[in-house]
């Protein structure tokens, strides 16, 4: 595929693209990420100024209560289904800025907030390994034992936040606490409880999520 | 003073009752706690349930039980599969998806226990005290029977699917409902994936008030009243509340004069003490939002937590919002 020198379309085509993801269209996606290749859009312009730019607008209308969980759900449907159109064209994987681990602690199964934060992650274009909901201590500690850079977890419920605590310990008992950052949130943690007990960062929206990822690897 | 089901009567019938009704949310888990009863145990027997809620009913002199489990009781009976922990709620491990299908009876699964627990309760109690028996709303049943991604993803593409749960979800709890009231329970529908935290107040007029209107209905049918419980922020759709046609509305920790407002003066509202100040707060603090709840609802109050009061609640808290109201004079 050779590249065309026609900005202008391709600065069009990105836009609709965005437009794309923030109108939850995933058939429209697919149909402009195809498009965008043919017209030699670089893949991975394609998915940052794409796909990426239109969940960021997703994300802002979370925050503004425009849209709502479904809504963000659907959007993230649409841009993992262009994103598998342009992951094989993608450069290897050294596309990805760091791997994150994501998990809601055992006894909880409140995983919506986990997963709107996993969405966002991914569209500021890190790994994302989903450790689900109800997440043994053990889990969390493997995750880390086989590499990753941040490891996030989720707690809606005053009762499970002291797991989190757990995690933070045993990550420390198995020696392995230095060689990842940990970042809490759920709408019962504050910046206080994160800092008790010995996290790297905590954040109350997915919007903060994603900064808080990017600071800790600085 | 009036015994605490003749209270409730006055204030249904729009009375102003001294001292106000107050109920702090007690079900299963603090009151197996202050029972010191594994909750897995009040979870999955009747007896037990119906024990450890009238103990905690003796033990704070509150003015309402209501039976609560968890929220899977009845998606469970229909074929959900849960973990359960000794003294967790339990989680759902897989909903059903396919092959769901309502329960055959009111007693399927669990919804055996809570009905059990409810006939328990109203022969120990039932002249003194109302009980209320909870039960889920369609719009949260359905999502646990689809899988909430799944369900929330019908409601935007798919929405017949959406509805196929929604109407098995109704037809469940219509059943569940009669046999609750026929064991002497008044229906009380908890909602809280219908929380205006989670869904819009479009998708909230389309796929849960139907449902609710319809349930209400049914119970109403049935010769009981009703209320409704929504957790989270529900700002942007309490001014369709009223329009289910229950009798009694549960909010959760949000400004009470700006729902009192949207509401209406006529309104019975239940709520809306934050639940963490039952954990954290000192007793001045829960005393002080008690007051509060009662000067900004007025006298058409059920003075409550906002949600159900956590397992490891501190029991002078607890005591706290009882003594508020028996304190209390208009
Ligand atoms: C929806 C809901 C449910 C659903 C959950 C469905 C699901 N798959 O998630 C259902 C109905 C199943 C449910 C069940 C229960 N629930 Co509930 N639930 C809620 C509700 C209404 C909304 C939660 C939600 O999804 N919010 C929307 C999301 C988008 O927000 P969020 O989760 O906060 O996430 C955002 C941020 O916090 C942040 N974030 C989240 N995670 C992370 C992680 C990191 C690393 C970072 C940086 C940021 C971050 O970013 C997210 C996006 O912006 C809340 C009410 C409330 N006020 O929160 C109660 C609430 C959380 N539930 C509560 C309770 C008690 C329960 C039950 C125990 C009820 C019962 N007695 O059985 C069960 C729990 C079962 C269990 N074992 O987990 C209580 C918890 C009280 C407490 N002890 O602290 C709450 C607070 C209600 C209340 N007022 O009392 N619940």
């Amino acid at each position: 595929m050779e590249k065309r020198d026609e900005p202008a379309i391709s600065a069009e085509l990105l836009t609709r693209l965005a437009r794309a993801v923030v109108d939850l269209q995933p058939a429209l996606v697919i149909d402009l990420c195809q498009q965008a290749l043919k017209e030699g859009v670089a893949p991975d312009v394609a998915l940052n100024q794409g796909l990426a730019k239109g969940m960021r607008q997703v994300g802002e209308k979370f925050a503004a209560r425009e849209y709502f969980v479904p809504e963000v759900l659907l959007a993230a449907k649409a841009m993992y289904a262009g994103f598998d159109i342009l992951k094989e064209h993608l450069p290897q994987k050294q596309g990805y800025r760091g791997r994150v681990a994501l998990g809601v602690v055992q006894g909880d199964i409140h995983d919506i907030g986990k997963n709107i934060v996993k969405v966002m992650v991914q569209a500021a274009g890190f790994e994302v390994i989903d450790l689900g909901r109800n997440v043994p201590v053990e889990r969390f500690v493997a995750a880390v034992r086989n590499g990753v850079d941040v490891l996030g977890m989720s707690s809606l419920m005053t009762t499970t936040m002291p797991n989190m605590a757990k995690v933070v310990i045993a990550l420390e008992r198995a020696g392995l606490r230095n060689r990842v950052k940990v970042l809490v949130g759920g709408a019962p943690v504050t910046k206080v409880f994160a800092e008790r007990i010995g996290a790297d960062g905590y954040a109350d929206d997915a919007y903060g999520a994603v900064k808080e990822v990017e600071r800790v690897l600085k | 003073m009036e015994q605490a089901r003749e209270r409730l009567q006055s204030l249904l019938v729009g009375d102003r009752v001294e001292p106000p009704v107050v109920f702090p949310i007690v079900v299963a888990n603090h009151a197996a706690r202050i029972s010191n009863v594994p909750l897995i145990s009040a979870l999955t027997d009747g007896e037990i349930l119906s024990e450890v809620l009238y103990y905690a009913y003796q033990f704070y002199n509150y003015d309402l039980i209501m039976v609560f489990a968890d929220v899977f009781v009845e998606a469970e009976a229909m074929g959900c599969r849960l973990e359960f922990f000794n003294d967790e709620p339990p989680v759902m491990v897989e909903p059903i998806v396919d092959g769901a299908r309502v329960a055959e009876s009111g007693r399927q699964g669990r919804m055996a226990v809570i009905v059990d627990a409810t006939s328990r309760l109203v022969t120990m109690a039932g002249k003194e005290v109302a009980v209320l028996t909870s039960l889920k709303g369609p719009f949260s049943l359905a999502s646990f029977l689809s899988g909430p991604e799944d369900f929330f993803a019908s409601l935007l593409v798919a929405p017949e699917r959406a509805e196929f749960f929604l109407r098995l979800a109704l037809e469940n709890q219509k059943v569940f409902a009669r046999e609750i009231i026929r064991a002497g329970g008044v229906p009380f529908i908890g909602d809280p994936m219908a929380s205006g935290s989670v869904i819009s107040a479009d998708i909230f007029a389309r796929f849960a008030l139907p449902y609710l209107k319809e349930l209400v209905q049914a119970i109403h049918n049935s010769g009981s009243w009703t209320g409704i419980h929504i957790c989270g922020d529900t700002s942007g759709i309490l001014s369709l509340l009223p329009e289910s046609g229950a009798e009694i509305f549960s909010i959760d920790d949000m400004n009470l004069s700006a729902v009192r407002a949207q509401l209406g003066d006529d309104r019975v509202i239940m709520g809306n003490v934050p639940t963490g100040l039952f954990i954290d707060g000192e007793v001045a603090e829960v005393k002080k939002a008690g007051v509060d709840c009662l000067e900004k609802g007025g006298q058409r109050m059920i003075l409550a937590s906002a949600c159900d009061v956590p397992a490891e609640a501190r029991v002078e808290n607890v005591r706290a919002l009882v003594k508020v109201a028996e304190e209390w004079r208009w």
